[in-house]
């Protein structure tokens, strides 16, 4: 089975909520939506179906702070880009200091290469990899700091496990349907924190959806 | 200070400096002018370094008839739905947000509305802020439809003025006092936010958390290029460390052009 652990830091970051309209609300830690898109963009996929039945296990290694900020907003009202209907201010929330991990196991994926393959790839020799743009987690505004692969014991610190609850009190998507919402697909967590350097069985999540066209 | 904030000055550079830029900001009546509503990153400079999106509603959208109508041309329409679409484009740039060096200590002023009628804002308090700011960014060069534009951002950063604050005191200067540049082949910078100011009374200084990816070799110091007031007294193992910001800067885009193999600096028409 394919497993490889990366370490990810984003000084600041916005995981906008799914139900969010004008009030920018975040998730209080990365969704697996986010960290898959993440990953797709550092081995330059454009196919999100590509890499489904990869399996992600994250850990948050900070506690990421909430702050309230106002930013205008751009709308399209009125025909004419310059009217000013056509700009609003609205509040966003941001979170900063963000410190995880995140497991990538590529045992349930049918394509070769597996996304844990082309990550590793990717990370090793960066040279070898066709990608565009800069590295985001979320909003295209929050640059990634660092990413890198490292060991299970890697920081020996306290870890916050996200764990699959039903009961959980954060709803996280793992799959996002940017056309409508229709297909977005949500599981319950909770944070844990749990002595342990490797994912506890319930802390994997499958990036999958019903109509994927690679199971 | 938002990302945001910071590509607005950078576009505003480029228009003064006569680049074609798409959305155009007219001073007199405060109001962005967007030139072409398709967008054209290989004419304009912001489309391409900042990116862009273009979305359109659907224009018609019929929803009736279940399958039992469908055929019956009399009774039934068919069902004719159009899609909305989107075009849009991911910016070679990336800007994070600029945050302070220190924290606020609630300096304020006190201020009293001259002439005119007196009203419930004829004293005010203003709060201000005397800091500097640090902020990252980073630019896939790859991405550009003219790579040569890279020299163009990394002058509009130089000598970036109006970000943020008051319409009217737009008088402070946002050009770096210290910069760090990384010219790397990797996928994350690995250095932000590597200024720490201890207090007001003292100097900036780079992270000691910078310096340590240095010494181990995480860093490869000849990646980085160091310039400004930062610059003095640092020792960096391999590092291009320029007292002056513009050497610092000219010494980076001479290696830029050799790796891009641009053999001018000028910006394309």
């Amino acid at each position: 089975m394919s497993l490889i652990a990366l370490y990810v830091e984003v000084p600041f970051a916005t995981f906008r909520q799914s139900h969010a309209r004008e009030y920018g609300k975040t998730y209080p830690v990365p969704p697996p939506s986010t960290v898959y898109g993440m990953l797709l963009s550092l081995v330059g996929e454009t196919d999100a179906y590509k890499h489904c039945g990869v399996q992600l296990a994250i850990a948050m290694l900070s506690q990421p702070r909430k702050s309230k900020v106002l930013r205008k907003l751009h709308r399209f009202k009125v025909k004419d880009y310059s009217d000013s209907r056509n700009t609003i201010l609205e509040y966003q929330e941001i979170l900063t200091d963000i410190k995880f991990m995140v497991w990538v196991a590529s045992g349930e994926e049918r394509v070769q290469p597996t996304l844990a393959e082309r990550v590793e790839q990717a990370l090793m020799h960066p040279t070898s990899v066709q990608r565009f743009g800069c590295l985001y987690l979320g909003e295209s505004n929050d640059l990634v700091n660092v990413v890198k692969l490292v060991s299970d014991d890697y920081r020996g610190e306290s870890r916050r496990w996200l764990i699959r609850d039903d009961e959980g009190l954060i709803t996280l998507p793992y799959w996002v349907d940017h056309v409508g919402s229709r297909g977005t697909r949500w599981l319950r967590y909770r944070l844990q924190e749990i002595s342990t350097q490797s994912p506890p069985e319930s802390s994997w999540t499958t990036i999958s959806v019903p109509f994927c066209k690679h199971l | 200070m938002s990302g945001d904030a910071i590509r607005w000055a950078l576009r505003y550079y480029w228009q003064q400096q006569c680049y074609a830029v798409n959305r155009f900001w007219n001073a007199d009546t405060f109001k962005n002018i967007l030139i072409d509503e398709d967008f054209d990153p290989v004419r304009f400079i912001d489309d391409d370094v900042l990116g862009y999106m273009k979305t359109e509603a659907a224009k018609e959208e019929i929803i009736e008839e279940d399958s039992e109508t469908q055929g019956k041309q009399d009774n039934g329409k068919r069902s004719k739905k159009t899609k909305g679409k989107s075009i849009s484009r991911l910016g070679a740039l990336g800007v994070n947000r600029a945050i302070s060096l220190t924290p606020y200590n609630r300096t304020r002023t006190f201020n009293a509305k001259s002439g005119g009628d007196k009203d419930r804002t004829s004293l005010h308090f203003h709060e201000y802020h005397n800091t500097r700011y640090q902020y990252g960014f980073a630019l896939d060069p790859n991405h550009l439809k003219d790579k040569s534009r890279i020299f163009a951002v990394i002058d509009g950063l130089m000598s970036i003025r109006k970000v943020g604050g008051h319409n009217n005191v737009f008088c402070y200067d946002f050009s770096p006092e210290s910069m760090v540049f990384r010219w790397t082949q990797k996928n994350s910078p690995h250095f932000f936010y590597c200024f720490e100011q201890h207090s007001l009374e003292v100097e900036p200084i780079i992270s000691s958390d910078l310096i340590e990816q240095v010494e181990v070799e995480d860093i490869d110091g000849n990646e980085l290029w160091i310039g400004g007031k930062i610059a003095k007294n640092l020792h960096l193992k391999d590092a291009h460390i320029f007292l002056g910001r513009e050497q610092a800067v000219a010494d980076l885009k001479r290696v830029i052009a050799r790796d891009l193999d641009l053999t001018e600096f000028q910006p394309s028409s």
